[in-house]
């Protein structure tokens, strides 16, 4: 889908799929701590430099694949600022709607938290290999790997549904039925689909299961793997670099006075 | 070392089925050597290799009893994961056993599952790259692979995993002949390398008949009719003329067939060399006449043209599919569209249905622009039969699958024409069931049945062959041969040269999305460079024909079964 190889294996290619995922935890946390936008503003600009740095992506690509995200997050902020401009009362005013300075602030906070979340979530699916991440999971994490490549399994069918249902509007078609545009047209001939679809799924699944019982999965509670997936210097780099910065920033907006961070309690 | 496998009063039943799969089923596989296991379709084949492997009764539910002893125990009943080191199984459907997505990570899948160390992993994957001969493919994904180099990958997998017995489920049903053939080859390693014990259910025989040691016929019952070496088995099997529904060498049955005296079961000839010698011995002893010389007759040439393709091109992605082409198909034809893969051959099949509305140029028929007609019109005309049958029903009842083709009916006429249908395409036991039940046969049956019961003049099947068993095949086409004597105009995309010679009246070979050659099979199968560059391979008869006709004067060359039955008997019966 989103993750393609780059020859040149950048370092945020390298880093472990484990990694990158507490990576995210911690700030995604540090974010959801900061009560006003200056914090999610500097973290959102210097993320997509670090980003399009490390992981060598075009800016210009980068945002591309976040616009409708974008869009989104704005569309979100929206929905927000009026249903606050509805019920209170503030200095600001536009036709009907009346807010404080605290509803604009708190809706503007929001919708850079969001915007953070999702660069930080399009920047692992785009550096990251699906395959590399379960096998991370079930390396690093010790998810169960009969739980893990029982996803692999269903991931490997995805690029064929398309194929299937594509093929699936063909056969019909054949059959005489018209192909109408339109999304109620569309739903009308989900259950014209759903035969076909359902047979085929279950007759893959319980190939796939017998297929990996023919090859000895699960004949041990201890599997090798031939490809292992380490943690490394890197990864314990990249912790050290995401933390200290943190730290760092931090320490300085509040030396500036300009962050409050909060625990969400102090609200109004 | 080794040992044989010897099956011992074996029955199953699948759960809700009335009747056994496999019943009272004694039967020795020799240690060392290559069996042929052979039976008709239903005749409980692959649920012998399932008991064998133990997804039987493991993974598959159903009553068993019975033994199957190797290496000293009773291995009925033991889990697969654990009979796979002993006895490994590939399948028709490469696609179907792959459990991930690279080559290298496909052959090591059964090691980790083992808990073997990278030591030995890295040692067993190169040791079966090499054997195979995938050393090139190693990182590749397996989506990027052709038909030929998937099955080579799912036999390095298995031979990975070092089982002393390898199984191979009609490994070739899916592949063009080049790639079978390469297949093929790799049995013959396996067989002149180690002293591997190997069961093989195939039915394209003739290619593989030289390493076949051993040969075990099931009947329709699911028990043992036969076994023993090839020679006096298919001597049974020519003499015994109630079983006709197992496939023997193309060469036994010829020669059998066209009553050459035979007597003993080591005359039996069974490879092309010893087919040409016995008949050669024969023709020679007679002049042959000019009744058997002169040519075939002509095709009579008054021919209307049911779809005219003019000028048609079609892209995807700048990518030209098929260029600027034009070609009509007449009625009454049996037009084989052959070439190699991704020639465009189902692309042009899409084109005509006007599925794929073509960029450029126009497709008529009977003078009309597809483009302008609707859906349902060009349906009451023509129907086409999809590889994957079960992605066009659209009910959950046989009887309903034809109605629906028949919307516009009365409903008395419509009844009456479900009947006659069914029963035209052996379905009629099975109406009230659900399509998607039917075995691989029926379905494809039902498929062509509701592409035809609407009284459509066209019929086109898209690679009806492909990953079904010989003998619905050969039914298949026989039912397709009947359909086109009786009007019914039919295109099919195939690389299947014994359905183009046997069975056809012209043949358009595309290739890169041009046509290279639009005639009749005869001309095409004597022309070796184009055959090479299409990647098609001669039909035996012709094979053999072109090698009797170097020792045996004036002796015709012939393409299809028929002919070369016509042309010998008119020769031997001159000098009585």
């Amino acid at each position: 889908m989103y993750y393609k190889e780059n020859p040149s294996n950048p370092p945020l290619y390298r880093i472990n799929p484990s990694m990158k995922v507490l990576l995210i935890i911690i700030l995604t946390v540090i974010i959801s701590l900061a009560y006003e936008p200056i914090l999610p503003l500097v973290l959102l600009i210097s993320l997509f430099a670090a980003v399009c740095y490390f992981g060598r992506i075009s800016p210009a690509a980068f945002l591309k694949v976040l616009a409708p995200f974008i869009t989104l997050a704005l569309g979100f902020v929206f929905f927000m600022l009026l249903a606050r401009g509805l019920d209170s009362s503030g200095t600001y005013q536009l036709w009907f709607l009346k807010w404080d300075g605290e509803d604009l602030i708190i809706s503007l906070t929001l919708g850079l938290r969001i915007l953070v979340i999702i660069l930080l979530s399009m920047a692992f699916i785009l550096t990251t290999q699906p395959v590399e991440f379960i096998l991370s999971l079930i390396q690093n994490l010790k998810v169960p790997y009969a739980v893990g490549y029982a996803t692999l399994a269903a991931y490997r069918f995805l690029p064929t549904f398309n194929d299937e249902l594509e093929k699936i509007r063909l056969a019909q078609q054949v059959r005489g039925i018209e192909q109408e545009k339109g999304i109620i047209a569309g739903i009308k001939a989900i259950p014209r689909y759903l035969l076909p679809i359902l047979a085929t799924a279950v007759r893959r699944g319980e190939r796939a299961a017998l297929a990996m019982d023919g090859r000895a999965f699960g004949a041990f509670p201890k599997r090798s793997y031939y490809k292992e997936i380490k943690i490394q210097k890197l990864d314990f780099i990249a912790l050290f670099a995401v933390l200290a910065y943190c730290t760092v920033l931090i320490l300085s907006l509040k030396a500036l006075g300009i962050l409050n961070l909060s625990l969400g309690l102090n609200l109004n | 070392m080794t040992d044989s496998i010897v099956i011992k009063d074996l029955s199953f039943t699948y759960a809700g089925e009335p009747s056994p799969a496999l019943s009272h089923l004694n039967l020795t596989f020799p240690a060392n050597k290559i069996t042929l296991l052979l039976g008709p379709s239903g005749s409980g084949k692959s649920t012998l290799l399932w008991c064998l492997n133990g997804l039987i009764p493991n993974s598959v539910e159903g009553q068993i009893s019975g033994e199957i002893w190797y290496d000293g125990e009773n291995i009925l009943g033991r889990p697969p994961k654990v009979l796979c080191q002993k006895l490994g199984v590939v399948y028709q459907d490469p696609e179907s056993q792959f459990c991930t997505f690279t080559v290298e990570d496909e052959i090591v899948f059964g090691l980790e599952n083992l808990n073997l160390d990278m030591a030995t992993m890295e040692e067993r994957l190169n040791y079966v790259l090499k054997l195979v001969g995938i050393e090139d493919l190693r990182s590749a994904k397996l989506s990027n692979l052709s038909g030929g180099q998937k099955q080579k990958v799912a036999i390095a997998s298995v031979l990975a995993l070092d089982p002393q017995v390898i199984i191979l489920d009609e490994p070739t049903a899916n592949l063009d002949p080049r790639s079978s053939a390469e297949i093929f080859d790799l049995v013959r390693r396996i067989k002149a390398k180690y002293g591997k014990t190997v069961i093989i259910v195939e039915h394209k025989l003739d290619y593989l008949i030289d390493v076949i040691d051993y040969v075990a016929v099931l009947n329709k019952e699911g028990s043992a009719l036969l076994s023993g070496l090839p020679r006096q088995v298919f001597y049974q099997l020519l003499k015994d003329t109630r079983e006709t529904s197992v496939f023997l060498p193309l060469i036994s049955s010829l020669v059998w067939e066209l009553g050459l005296p035979i007597s003993r079961a080591e005359e039996v000839p069974i490879t092309l060399e010893e087919g040409v010698a016995l008949l050669e011995q024969k023709l020679k002893a007679s002049v042959g006449s000019e009744v058997s010389k002169r040519e075939e007759k002509q095709e009579d040439l008054t021919q209307t043209k049911l779809i005219e393709i003019v000028d048609v091109a079609y892209q995807v992605e700048d990518k030209e599919i098929i260029k600027p082409l034009s070609l009509s198909v007449n009625r009454g034809d049996f037009l084989a569209i052959a070439g190699p893969n991704g020639a465009g051959k189902s692309t042009l099949l899409n084109i005509m249905m006007n599925l794929f509305p073509a960029h450029q140029g126009q497709v008529l028929l009977e003078g009309r622009d597809v483009k302008k007609l609707k859906a349902r019109q060009i349906f009451q005309k023509m129907g086409l039969v999809f590889q994957n049958p079960e992605l066009q029903y659209i009910s959950n009842k046989v009887y309903d699958e034809l109605a629906f083709s028949l919307k516009d009916k009365e409903i008395t006429e419509k009844e009456a024409l479900i009947k006659k249908y069914l029963t035209l395409f052996g379905l009629e036991k099975y109406a009230e069931n659900s399509p998607f039940l039917l075995s691989q046969g029926q379905k494809r049956r039902l498929s062509v049945a509701s592409m035809l019961i609407a009284g459509q003049e066209i019929l086109l099947l898209d690679e009806p062959t492909y990953g079904q068993d010989h003998e619905h095949n050969v039914k298949l086409l026989e039912m397709m041969a009947r359909l086109n004597a009786q009007g019914v105009t039919i295109v099919v995309v195939t690389h299947d040269v014994d359905l183009i010679a046997n069975y056809c009246n012209r043949v358009v070979v595309l290739k890169d999305g041009q046509i290279l050659f639009d005639g009749v099979p005869k001309e095409l199968f004597g022309n070796e460079s184009l055959l090479a560059r299409a990647n098609l391979f001669k039909p035996m008869i012709r094979e053999l024909s072109e090698k009797l006709q170097k020792t045996v004067n004036h002796f015709p060359i012939c393409t299809s079964e028929a002919e070369f039955k016509r042309a010998y008997r008119g020769w031997v019966s001159d000098v009585l």
